[in-house]
């Protein structure tokens, strides 16, 4: 599906990323996981053709670069992006609407009511314009934009980023759904969820994988995973717990 | 508060003088709805290009006026019939946008968005001098079946048709436009491309596509307004001019947020030039709309229809 | 980077292919008329522009003289300093409102004095610098004209130019011969602000002496005891205004209204309901091309259907074609001068040479060459001083006039009313002053 190979992501003199290398093959959902400022983020970027990059990015064989952003898109390489990034004039159902862009008529995607069968929040919410919508609402939307585009991969970016942890649990219930159907490459700072959902895992820091191995083998080593994300893992245990 | 009303009254009284009867107020209230009219359609044509590109092309005056010699030339030296020769120009003008998208938007992408005005500014000018070299700069006219018709009676005011079919294809285009907008897919990825560029491209909408149609149906639409005012008066080269302030001066009413907004934006420039100015402060009536629009920059920057950047809907 | 691979050709083809249906549609376009008329956008029609004839003519008075007018042959004279005129207009192409009339004219008159042995025997060198309109640019191509010392300096077309320009004249002491004829130009002008000198002669008719001879003209022809004024709102329109209400007043016609628009009207609806109310029998106009065909159609429209006298720029309002039948044959203009009409047969040689018929301000310019010739033949030398004190002397038969100098420093004396009446420009009367 994708393979990165010696990814370089380098914004003037800041290197982001520096010589990652991972793949998400068919069925599969890999974790990348991390610290603030590990560069998770950019590697994202780059995988759908958003930042430029040194090294290779491959979807289905094709170099991303070459697609660039739309086509790539338009091939089956959704991101949802950090932040939802809802469109805020747009409906709840318009937002969909658009999300299907990108479906280029694949047939095997979900339809706009399996979107609202997933989360049912938003059925009844079609109309609602997307600035009026609270930060578990639009992830929702965000998913389900990027559903009805019958994703042939889907890379969330910290999707359950300051959701209160009812909404999280929400949020990972659909996702583990969606991961029968789709293959997924999720980031997160949140290590129990994400592993509890991905069958292997990435640790970034720095702009380096510093440890990756099958979920069961990164579960089994949280002393080390800890030691990465220890400091950040108790740092959003609390803001969860402020913003709840 | 009662004086404070009395006195603002006094002053009213005192400028203003209300004369004629319903019959005057019909007519500038028509002369009103026709000016607003290419006001609406030239401040669609501003809205439009800016949703998609974040552009505002300031060579919307002379496509204005290019539309109108466009009409002229298929007219009176190609011989074509009325009808087609308006579809013809508006075709032509949907080309052009496409052209000046190629040529002075697209090479200058990612620059910032000051360079980009000014070289619409700079096309602006190339336009004016390609007509001035095709045309030359006599004054002529543009023909309209409805020119020299008799005029229509409407509460004993003679209303030219001219002006009520001005009026009648803007509403009918307005209709459409926002139609379009609110209805169709394309309508939903030029308003997700305004909301959030980088989203709308990761999620397959091809931003170049879309520029390029914007660019092409804003130039269009000036091409509209060029035929709709060219038989109202002489064409010249400056023919575009007033019709885009107006036009620009309904966009900042109408805050560029709302489509429905920016169109009453116009209608409010047309009224309130012809109406109020009709009655008041006569001598200084052109000044009316922009006395407007530099009230509403000082007190709702945001324009008067929009809630603010987040909310408005196309 | 996004989008940057999409194959090139691919995002050009489209443009290409409309370019080229554009260019070739263009292309076309090559034996279309030439250039028939020359007029500005729209600049004051005033000064720069004014009818140029070149609609179909009906009765036509023949004229004077076709070959270059005689002035009073002076006793063999030989000059032994060069002789040299500067011209202060631009050409073609120059600027968007840029006219090719002044140089045309001026050119035809210096080739045909050449070919026949220059000034006292002397070659004319003439060179043109395009003076822009703006104040500023008009006083940076006087100081060059200024520079190379010429015997006399021609030209600036608006009255912008020559208010700016006529005291850098005047300080350079050097012979001017000036088109726009700005109220402030001339030596006599009493208000505040004025520029004329004793340097500076004018070679248009005043525009508040063509005001009051409107004004004369419509009480001999019409007798109208209620008249509206519609007023362009800039100084040309005030000051014409100004002269017509006086001169109404004296004559004991009532003012029924004085309306003022912006040169730039596209709607005087306002206007024309005021004018209707005050119920006259004659509206004098003094305004720009398109208010007045706007106004004009708008009369009708409203079923005001009474006289409409205006200046030059009733002319442009007709040849742009977009009066209807009724409001061009109620339509009245005021033009200095009309070669096509006046004087056929010169204006066949310019249309020979020019390839489209000349219009006043090539006929004018034509003739300000030739009063500088008969200015220099009569000082018998170029020096600066005789040669003004000569131009003061001026008597001097053109194409459509005799300029004589008055105590203004004005030469130009006569203009004639026209009619449009069944779609043919008519002289219905001349005009002198
Ligand atoms: N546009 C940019 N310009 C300059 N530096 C950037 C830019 N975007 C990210 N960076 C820097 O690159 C590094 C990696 O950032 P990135 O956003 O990829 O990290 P991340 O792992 O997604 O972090 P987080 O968990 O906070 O989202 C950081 O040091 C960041 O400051
Ligand atoms: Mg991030």
């Amino acid at each position: 599906m994708l393979e990165i190979e010696d990814l370089v992501v380098s914004y003037g003199a800041v290197e982001a990323v520096r010589g990652v290398s991972l793949s998400v093959g068919a069925g599969e959902v890999v974790g990348l996981l991390g610290p603030n400022g590990a560069g998770k983020t950019s590697t994202l970027r780059a995988a759908s053709g958003l930042v430029s990059y040194g090294g290779s990015v491959r979807f289905e064989g094709k170099e991303v670069s070459r697609l660039g952003v739309e086509k790539a898109a338009k091939a089956g390489l959704i991101h949802v992006p950090e932040g939802r990034h809802i469109f805020p004039t747009l409906t709840v159902h318009e937002n969909l609407q658009v999300g299907a862009t990108a479906r280029a008529g694949r047939a095997d995607g979900y339809s706009f009511e399996e979107v609202y069968a997933l989360f049912p929040a938003l059925a009844g919410m079609r109309d609602r314009g997307g600035w009026a919508l609270s930060g578990g609402e639009q992830q929702m939307v965000a998913v389900g934009r990027a559903l009805v585009a019958a994703p042939r991969l889907l890379m969330l970016d910290e999707p359950s980023l300051g959701l209160a942890p009812i909404v999280v649990k929400a949020v990972f219930r659909a996702l583990r759904k969606i991961a029968e159907r789709t293959p997924v490459l999720l980031v997160e700072q949140n290590t129990v969820m994400a592993l509890k959902l991905c069958h292997r895992a990435a640790v970034l820091s720095g702009g380096r994988v510093v440890l990756s191995g099958t979920a069961a083998e990164l579960s089994d080593r949280s002393a080390i995973l800890d030691s990465y994300l220890g400091q950040e893992r108790v740092h959003d245990a609390e803001a969860e717990h402020l913003k709840a | 508060m009662t004086a404070a009303l009395g006195g603002a009254v006094n002053t009213i009284a005192a400028l203003c003088e209300f004369t004629g009867g319903k019959r005057t107020f019909i007519s500038l209230l028509f002369s009103g709805l026709s000016i607003g009219s290419i006001a609406a359609l030239a401040a669609l044509g501003f809205l439009l290009m800016q949703k998609a590109t974040g552009v505002i092309s300031f060579a919307q005056g002379d496509m204005i006026t290019l539309g109108a010699y466009i009409a002229i030339w298929w007219m009176r030296d190609r011989d074509a019939p009325w009808l087609l020769a308006y579809v013809l120009t508006l075709v032509m003008m949907f080309g052009i946008g496409i052209v000046l998208e190629r040529v002075a938007y697209a090479p200058l992408k990612g620059r910032s968005i000051h360079v980009v005005v000014i070289a619409t500014l700079g096309a602006a000018l190339v336009i004016r001098a390609i007509i001035a070299l095709w045309q030359d700069t006599t004054p002529t006219s543009l023909f309209s079946p409805l020119k020299g018709r008799d005029p229509v009676k409407i509460g004993g005011a003679a209303i030219p048709p001219v002006k009520i079919a001005v009026f009648v294809v803007t509403l009918v285009v307005v209709a459409v436009m926002i139609a379009v907008f609110n209805r169709t897919q394309f309508g939903r990825q030029v308003r997700a491309i305004a909301a959030d560029r980088e989203t709308a491209r990761m999620h397959g909408v091809a931003a170049t596509k879309m520029s390029m149609i914007a660019f092409g149906l804003s130039t269009a639409l000036a091409g509209l307004a060029g035929i709709l005012i060219g038989p109202t008066q002489n064409v010249d080269l400056t023919l575009g001019f007033g019709a885009m302030l107006a036009g620009f001066s309904a966009a900042i009413l109408g805050g560029f947020g709302s489509l429905g907004g920016v169109v009453i934006g116009g209608f409010m420039i047309g009224l309130s030039e012809q109406i109020v100015g009709g009655y008041c402060l006569s001598e200084y009536k052109s000044a009316f709309p922009y006395v407007l629009m530099l009230i509403v920059i000082a007190v709702r920057p945001q324009g008067l229809f929009s809630r603010g950047a987040a909310h408005g809907r196309l | 980077m996004g989008e940057k691979p999409v194959k090139l050709w691919r995002r050009l083809i489209i443009p290409v292919a409309l370019l080229s249906i554009v260019a070739a549609a263009c292309g076309d376009d090559d034996d279309d008329a030439p250039a028939a008329e020359g007029t500005t956008t729209a600049p004051a029609a005033d000064e720069t522009t004014t009818t140029a004839a070149a609609a179909t003519t009906t009765a036509a008075t023949t004229a004077p003289s076709a070959d270059a007018p005689t002035t009073t042959a002076a006793p063999e004279l030989v000059l032994d300093e060069p002789v040299s005129i500067i011209g202060l207009y631009e050409d073609t192409g120059e600027s968007p409102a840029a006219q090719p009339y002044f140089a045309a004219g001026a050119q035809m008159a210096i080739d045909e004095i050449n070919a026949a042995g220059g000034i006292g025997g002397q070659e004319v060198s003439y060179e043109r610098i395009a003076a822009g309109l703006a104040a500023d640019a008009a006083v940076q191509s006087t100081l060059e004209a200024i520079d190379a010392a010429p015997t006399v300096i021609i030209g600036l077309p608006s009255s912008g130019q020559v208010i700016a320009a006529a005291p850098e004249i005047a300080k350079a002491e050097i012979p001017a011969i000036l088109f726009s004829a700005a109220p402030q130009a001339f030596l006599d002008y009493e208000g505040e602000g004025g520029v004329g000198n004793e340097w500076v002669f004018i070679y248009r008719p005043r525009n508040t002496a063509i005001a009051a001879q409107q004004v004369a003209f419509v009480n001999d022809e019409f007798a109208p005891t209620k008249v509206a004024l519609l007023c362009v709102n800039n100084p040309f329109g005030t000051a014409s205004c100004d002269v017509m209400e006086t001169e109404l007043e004296a004559l004991g016609i009532e003012v029924t209204t004085r309306e003022t628009n912006e040169f730039d009207a596209t709607d005087m609806t306002t206007q024309v309901l005021a004018i209707q109310n005050g119920d006259p029998d004659l509206i004098l106009n003094v305004n720009f091309p398109n208010p007045i065909t706007v106004f004009a159609n708008q009369l009708i429209e409203n079923g005001v259907t009474i006289p409409h006298v205006d200046g030059a720029s009733a002319g442009f309002a007709f040849l742009a074609g977009n009066l209807t039948d009724e409001a061009r044959d109620l339509l009245y203009g005021v033009e200095d001068c009309l070669p096509t009409l006046q004087n056929e047969e010169w204006s066949a040689k310019y249309e020979d040479e020019f390839g489209g018929p000349p219009n006043y301000a090539a006929a004018e310019t034509y003739d300000a060459i030739y009063i500088i010739k008969a200015a220099i033949e009569r000082a018998g030398s170029t020096d600066p001083a005789a040669v003004r004190d000569a131009l003061a002397e001026t008597s001097h038969e053109g194409i459509c006039t005799t300029y004589e100098t008055d105590e203004g420093n004005g030469l130009h004396h006569s203009a004639i009313v026209v009619d449009y009446e069944g779609g043919t420009i008519n002289i219905i009367k001349e005009l002198s002053f």
